[in-house]
C-alpha cells in the first residue's frame, strides 16, 4: 500500500491541518490526544477539535467542556467543539462578511431544519470553520479527531458536491477555498487510524482507496493497540511444555493471547504502508496519552 | 433481567459505541430467541464480511432453518432470519405502499433532495426500518425484531427517526421559502420576516438551492399525513412494554462515557435499556498453578500474564466507572472475549453460551 510520496509535499506530521479518520472505536480520540501532546512537546501551539456533541477529547486531559471553547487543556494545547451552529455564527460571519442580524437568521430553528437538509452543507460549514482556524492561527497546528469513516467521508467530499451542484455565491467561493486546503498535501494531512482486526482494516483500506480517488493528500498509518510481538516465544514455549488443565484459566488466557497475535500479524500483512509512513501503539490498560504520544517520533513496534 | 424476558419482546434495540461486538451480539440474541421458539429477525446495517457470510447475507440466502441451527449446536426450535437494511430499498418500499400514484412516486424517487434525504439525513434511513418494521408486525410473520443498530450517538437516530424525518418534511416549518415565489399551493407565508430570511439565505446557497427544495417539498407533502401517523405509531412503540434496548460496550475509558452517555440518552426517549453488555473482557490468570515444572517456561508464561493481568485491571477500572455511573438496580452482564473469530454459526453458538452464563451471573 504506497502512499503517494511527492517530494513537494511537507512530512505529514508538519503540515497545519491534520485530521484522524478510522471506524469508530479504534482510538481516533486518544490519538488525536496524544498527537497534539506530542506536537507541542516539540514546541508548537496546537489546537484540538472534535465534532461530536458528547465532548471525549477534553476528559482525556482530565477536564470537562461546558462550552465549545477554546478551552486550554494543557500548556500549548487548546480546545474547541466545532458544530454546525457556531461555524455559522463565527466562520460563515467573518469569511463570508454577513453582518450579526444576518448570522441570526441562521441560528433560528426553522432555518436550521433546512440547512439539515440541504446536501452538504452543515459539512462544508464546519469545514470551512476548521480551515479558517487553520489559516487564522494563533495555533499553528490543527488536528481534528474526526467523525468515523461514513459521515466523515461525506464531509470531506461536500465540497465537491458543492463544487458539483450550487451556482455561484458565497457558497460556492468557500467550498473552492477548502477544496485548495484539504487537497494541498504541503498544508493538510489525513491520518488513517487503524486496529489490527479485521474490520477496522477492511474499512480503512477502503478509506484509503476513496480518498485517493478523491486526490485527497496522504499522512501517516497509525496502527493502534498491538499486542506485544516479542511474548509470542514464550506464551507459545509455555503452551507446549507446560502440562495445563484443557480448563485451566491460565491455558485459556495464554491460547487467547496466541490466538489474537495471530490475527493481528494477519490484518498488518494487509495494510503494508510504505516505509517511514506508520506510526505504532501499544495496547495500554487505559487511555495513557502521556505514554502514547511519543510513539508518533517512529521508531519498532512497541 | 433475565435473557427470557429480554427475549420476550418485540423489538430489540442493539445499540453501543464503535467495536463493541454489536452485530455479532444482535446475531447470537437472534439464536437465542430461536432456542426459545420465537421467529426472530436480525436486521443489521454495515456487517463484518466474515460475520456477513456466516449470516450468509452475502448470498442473500438468509433463513436458517431450527435443523441447520441444531447441526451448529442451538437447540432451535423456530428458524431464524437475518438480513442487511438497505435503505434506499426501504425507500422504494415505504413509497410504494404509501403514495399510490405512479408518477408523484417517480418524480419523489429521483429528485436530488430525496436521494440526499433518504440516504444521508440523520434519521431518514432509520425511518425508513422503523416503517418496514411495522409493516412486518403487521404481517405477523416474527415475534421478534431485533436491530442492530449504528455505533454511538448514530444508534439514537433510530428513536429519534420519525421527528425528524417530520421535521424535514413539514412544510408548516418552511413557510418562510414562500416570498421566492416557490410552491405556493404548499407553502403558506406567515409574516414579514419570511422575506428577509429568504434572501439572505438565497444569498448565502444561491436562489436555485432554495428552489428546488421548494419543489420537494411540494412533492413531500404528499407523504406528511403517514408520516405523522408513523410517527404516533412509533412513539408509542417506543414507550411500550414491547420494545427494548441493549446496550453493549468494550470496558474502556472512552466506551464507558460513550456507553454512559447513550444510557441518558435512550433514557430521555424510551423506556430504559434492559442491560449494559460489557464485552470482549480481557481473560486473566493470575496464578500458573502447580502444572508448571519447567521454569523458563514457566517465566515466559508469567510475563504473559501479567501482561494480560494488567490490561484486565484497567477494564476492571473502567467497569467500576460503568456501576457507578448506571443507575441501582441497571443490569450489567460481562461477557468475557470467548476464544477464536466469530466467522460461522458454531462461533456464534459460542457466544450465546458465554452470554447464558453471564446473564445468569449478573
Amino acid at each position: 500500500m504506497a502512499l503517494s510520496n511527492d517530494a513537494s509535499s511537507v512530512p505529514p506530521l508538519e503540515r497545519r491541518l491534520q485530521l484522524l479518520l478510522g471506524k469508530g472505536g479504534v482510538g481516533r480520540s486518544t490519538l488525536s490526544a496524544a498527537l497534539g501532546l506530542y506536537l507541542s512537546g516539540r514546541g508548537r501551539r496546537v489546537l484540538l477539535c472534535e465534532m461530536r456533541s458528547q465532548r471525549a477529547l477534553p476528559p482525556l486531559f482530565g477536564r470537562e467542556a461546558s462550552s465549545p471553547g477554546p478551552v486550554a487543556l494543557a500548556p500549548g494545547i487548546d480546545w474547541m467543539g466545532l458544530s454546525p451552529g457556531l461555524a455559522l455564527s463565527t466562520y460563515a460571519g467573518l469569511r463570508l462578511r454577513f453582518r450579526a442580524v444576518a448570522r441570526a437568521v441562521f441560528e433560528s430553528p426553522r432555518v436550521r431544519h433546512f440547512l439539515a437538509a440541504v446536501p452538504a452543507l452543515a459539512e462544508i460549514l464546519m469545514l470551512g470553520h476548521l480551515c479558517h482556524l487553520a489559516e487564522q492561527g494563533p495555533a499553528e497546528v490543527v488536528i481534528l479527531d474526526a467523525p468515523s469513516t461514513g459521515p466523515a467521508l461525506l464531509m470531506l467530499e461536500s465540497p465537491r458536491t458543492i463544487l458539483q451542484t450550487a451556482p455561484a455565491g458565497p457558497l460556492r467561493d468557500g467550498a473552492r477555498w477548502i477544496h485548495e486546503w484539504l487537497s494541498d498535501p504541503r498544508r493538510t494531512a489525513l491520518h488513517r487510524v487503524t486496529l489490527a482486526e479485521e474490520l477496522p482494516v477492511s474499512e480503512s483500506l477502503e478509506l484509503d482507496e476513496r480518498l485517493r480517488r478523491a486526490e485527497l493528500p496522504d499522512g501517516l498509518w497509525l496502527l493502534n493497540r498491538l499486542l506485544p510481538e516479542d511474548l509470542d516465544a514464550p506464551a507459545e514455549a509455555a503452551l507446549a511444555r507446560l502440562a495445563f488443565a484443557p480448563d485451566d484459566p491460565a491455558r485459556q488466557a495464554l491460547a487467547y493471547f496466541r490466538e489474537r497475535l495471530s490475527r493481528q500479524r494477519r490484518e498488518l500483512a494487509r495494510l503494508r504502508p510504505a516505509e517511514g509512513r506508520s506510526r505504532t501503539f501499544g495496547e495500554q490498560p487505559a487511555d495513557r496519552i502521556r505514554a502514547l504520544a511519543p510513539r508518533f517520533a517512529g521508531g519498532a513496534p512497541p | 433481567m433475565t435473557l427470557d424476558r429480554l427475549l420476550s419482546r418485540r423489538l430489540l434495540f442493539v445499540l453501543g459505541p464503535g467495536g463493541a461486538g454489536k452485530t455479532s451480539l444482535a446475531a447470537a440474541l437472534g439464536l437465542l430467541a430461536a432456542e426459545r421458539g420465537r421467529r426472530a429477525l436480525v436486521l443489521t446495517l454495515d456487517p463484518a464480511r466474515r460475520l456477513a457470510e456466516a449470516l450468509r447475507l452475502v448470498a442473500g440466502e438468509r433463513v436458517f432453518s431450527p435443523e441447520e441451527l441444531r447441526a451448529a449446536a442451538v437447540a432451535a426450535a423456530a428458524p431464524l432470519e437475518a438480513a442487511v437494511f438497505d435503505p434506499r430499498r426501504s425507500w422504494i418500499d415505504l413509497l410504494a405502499r404509501e403514495v399510490p400514484d405512479l408518477e408523484t412516486r417517480r418524480r419523489l424517487l429521483t429528485h436530488p433532495f430525496f436521494v440526499r434525504l433518504s440516504e444521508d439525513l440523520a434519521g431518514s434511513r432509520e425511518y425508513a426500518a422503523l416503517a418496514e418494521i411495522l409493516a412486518l408486525f403487521r404481517a405477523g410473520r416474527h415475534d421478534l425484531v431485533i436491530l442492530d443498530t449504528p455505533p454511538a450517538e448514530h444508534g439514537l437516530d433510530f428513536l429519534d427517526a420519525a421527528e425528524r424525518v417530520l421535521a424535514a418534511l413539514d412544510a408548516d416549518a418552511l413557510s418562510w421559502l414562500a416570498p421566492l415565489g416557490l410552491a405556493r399551493r404548499a407553502l403558506r407565508l406567515t409574516g414579514w420576516a419570511s422575506g428577509y430570511i429568504a434572501r439572505t439565505l438565497a444569498r448565502f446557497t444561491g436562489a436555485a438551492f432554495l428552489e428546488e427544495l421548494g419543489g420537494f417539498l411540494e412533492l413531500g407533502s404528499v407523504l406528511l399525513p403517514r408520516v405523522r401517523e408513523r410517527a404516533a405509531e412509533l412513539r408509542a412503540l417506543l414507550q411500550s412494554e414491547e420494545c427494548g434496548s441493549v446496550l453493549v460496550t468494550r470496558a474502556g475509558e472512552g466506551p464507558v462515557r460513550d456507553a454512559l452517555s447513550l444510557w441518558a440518552a435512550v433514557t430521555r426517549r424510551a423506556r430504559r435499556p434492559e442491560a449494559v453488555v460489557a464485552n470482549l473482557l480481557t481473560p486473566r490468570a493470575d496464578r500458573l498453578g502447580d502444572a508448571a515444572l519447567d521454569p523458563a517456561a514457566r517465566a515466559g508464561a508469567e510475563r504473559v500474564l501479567s501482561f494480560l493481568a494488567a490490561i484486565a485491571e484497567g477494564e476492571q477500572a473502567a467497569l467500576a466507572r460503568l456501576r457507578e455511573g448506571l443507575p441501582a438496580g441497571a443490569t450489567l452482564v460481562r461477557v468475557p472475549a470467548i476464544p477464536g473469530e466469530i466467522v460461522d454459526l458454531a462461533g456464534l453458538a459460542r457466544l450465546c453460551r458465554a452470554l447464558q452464563r453471564a446473564f445468569a451471573e449478573a
